[in-house]
């Protein structure tokens, strides 16, 4: 089943010295990938004032759900740093758990409109957990800043 | 998931604790600190991690550790190992997503006293000139697959032959600024693609561009050697190899993550995913981290050409006036085949430095010969509101750490804590009062860089210097900082 996430979505850091990790939690495991979307637009840039004028498809296969993620993170990092693309609403599709369709609405970053927050190099795979309790998925994932 | 244990900590001598054994570890941890810095870390990740390197297959004397130690992921930042090219593995995160990021130290014929009335134009039009911040680029460099392969076979070397500075530059850069074997074929689309206009800048987090003096002289003939003189202007650049690195990074540590499984290598964090040096795996990735570094000695170089523009525009000077040249250009973050002296006998290892110098002694045949009698440069920048350390190499060095020494101060406040502290207050106010002009992209990053974040980098090389592994030549102070 579909999920749709826009920032803000909640989220807790966790406290690392040298770089940025994030604890967050959905309702399903597409839920939990849209979330994490929309927290990594929130620590990349203001998401308010980006429009939806544009749409990009992404589409992504891994051997597990972790390794989905961070692929999932990674490509989002290069969609911002290549196309200078900033999202807005993220809707993902996660079936099986190692499959991902996604589709984002945003707009190209425009100086002046547009306000960074920070750079991230990449997600990692350090600490990585993704797990589920009753109804509620949660991740952890760590940044290098 | 991972879990901090209890790890058995002994004191070998007055800057040198050894972490273990436990089970597992193949080779002891040892970490250069002071009695405080390891009171500080005693439960930290940091040192468990240092035993988690210590599991890995062919690892050779122990897993050593820099008094900047702290948490990486994977290996931890501050982080020695070398490996036996017979049963010792190469691991990307051993490396990390910068590849080769590293310090470049220009000395210039300018004193301190003739540059303080422009300071703020030259931060101003060093601001200008050397894009900083995420996916920052220049217009009007922007090359083709074709010529960017080229730069990563090349590295400084391309630049040189492209106009971006001279020959006598590449004469002071590591590895004479182009590390050999590099792959440019075994980088992805997607990393050249993530490169190719982003030569020449300096991207966001901790990197800089500071223009400082010389405020202190530890050792007169080496730094007479070095060439640097008391209130002589310097400017020191830390930029790496920006998204075309972390895009290399990133595509091998997937495919790290399938060999490892492959060799059955039992790896007590994911991040250390890696595969034996002879494999075909560890080839490639050897190979394209080869060309990753290749582009990051690019990078500083060229922005090397922006910084010399810059002065010799804003001060109406020439060339031979701002007498800008490099002192020398170190990585922080790679791999590297090295030889070494192991119980005796000389061997080839493969070396990872993540967040460490090398720091080779006098005479040592990659020393570069002008510093042949001194000992390799080390560049060490602090946090931009106090001040930055030039050592040079040492014999013990070479005996002791395979010739590795610190690489900055080491944050010690995590990116949130530094922002709750720097809530609120005018920061850039803050630095002008003490003589510092900086500029930079965003609020963010000042606020995450300010100099509370860090440990005391006066206390890290301290204790570099009293454990022998380098030797303090002298102290720079900042003037002017642009930050990404």
């Amino acid at each position: 089943m579909k999920a749709r996430r826009t920032p803000p979505v909640p989220y807790e850091m966790v406290d690392h010295t040298g770089d940025l990790g994030v604890v967050l939690t959905a309702e399903s495991l597409s839920d939990l990938f849209a979330a994490a979307g929309a927290v990594l637009a929130d620590l990349l840039y203001d998401p308010a004032p980006v429009a939806e004028r544009e749409t990009r498809e992404v589409v992504l296969e891994a051997a597990s759900s972790e390794e989905l993620l961070v692929r999932w993170l990674n490509e989002l990092l290069y969609l911002r740093e290549v196309g200078e693309f900033l999202w807005k609403t993220v809707e993902v599709e996660a079936g099986e758990g190692t499959r991902l369709t996604a589709t984002l609405r945003g707009e190209v970053f425009r100086p002046g409109k547009h306000v960074p927050r920070g750079g991230l190099k990449a997600a990692t795979y350090h600490q990585l957990r993704i797990f589920r309790e009753r109804d509620a998925w949660s991740a952890r994932i760590i940044f290098d800043v | 998931m991972e879990e901090t244990q209890q790890l058995p900590v002994t004191r070998l001598d007055e800057c040198r604790f050894q972490v273990g054994p436990v089970p597992g570890m193949r080779v002891p941890g040892i970490v250069y600190a002071d009695e405080e810095m390891m009171r500080d870390m005693i439960d930290s990740m940091s040192l468990q991690q240092v035993a988690n390197v210590a599991h890995l297959p062919g690892i050779v004397r122990a897993s050593l550790a820099m008094p900047d130690i702290h948490w990486g992921y994977g290996f931890p930042i501050g982080g020695v190992a070398a490996f036996d090219p017979e049963d010792g593995v190469v691991s990307p995160g051993g490396v990390g997503y910068d590849i080769n990021c590293g310090v470049r130290l220009l000395r210039s014929g300018l004193s301190r006293e003739s540059l303080k009335p422009r300071m703020k134009d030259l931060v101003e039009g060093l601001f200008r000139n050397i894009p900083s911040g995420v996916g920052s680029h220049r217009k009007d460099l922007r090359l083709d697959v074709r010529e960017l392969r080229r730069v990563l076979e090349r590295g400084a070397g391309w630049c040189v032959s492209s106009g971006y500075g001279g020959a006598a530059d590449l004469d002071c850069i590591e590895e004479g600024g182009c590390i050999a074997g590099a792959g440019p074929d075994l980088v992805s689309d997607r990393a050249l693609e993530r490169g190719r206009n982003q030569l020449g800048t300096l991207g966001s987090g901790n990197h800089f561009v500071e223009v400082g003096y010389v405020a202190e002289i530890h050792d007169e003939a080496a730094a007479r050697g070095l060439g640097l003189e008391k209130d002589a202007v310097t400017v020191i650049i830390h930029t790496g190899s920006r998204g075309l690195g972390h895009q290399v990074c990133d595509d091998f540590i997937g495919e790290m993550i399938r060999a490892a499984a492959k060799y059955e290598i039992h790896l007590p964090d994911r991040q250390l995913c890696c595969a034996p040096l002879g494999s075909e795996e560890g080839r490639r990735y050897l190979g394209a981290m080869a060309a990753a570094a290749n582009f990051a000695f690019a990078n500083r170089q060229v922005v090397t050409a922006y910084v010399r523009q810059t002065f010799e525009e804003v001060l109406g000077m020439s060339p031979r006036e701002t007498g800008l040249s490099v002192v020398y250009d170190v990585c922080h973050n790679i791999a590297k085949f090295e030889e070494h002296r192991v119980a005796g006998k000389i061997r080839r290892l493969c070396v990872h430095r993540k967040g460490a110098t090398r720091a080779f002694p006098p005479h040592h045949p990659d020393t570069p010969a002008i510093y042949r009698s001194i000992g390799q440069p080390v560049l060490i920048p602090g946090d931009m509101g106090r001040y930055s350390y030039v050592l040079v190499g040492t014999e013990k060095a070479y005996e002791e750490t395979f010739g590795s020494t610190c690489h900055g101060a080491g944050r010690m406040l995590s990116r949130t804590a530094a922002r709750k502290l720097a809530r609120g207050r005018p920061l850039v106010r803050e630095l002008e009062d003490r003589g510092i002009v900086v500029r930079s992209e965003g609020r963010m990053t000042l606020m995450e860089e300010i100099s509370e974040a860090y440990k005391d980098v006066a206390r890290v090389v301290d204790v570099c210097h009293r454990a022998g592994i380098s030797k303090k030549v002298a102290r720079l102070v900042p003037l002017g900082v642009i930050k990404g």
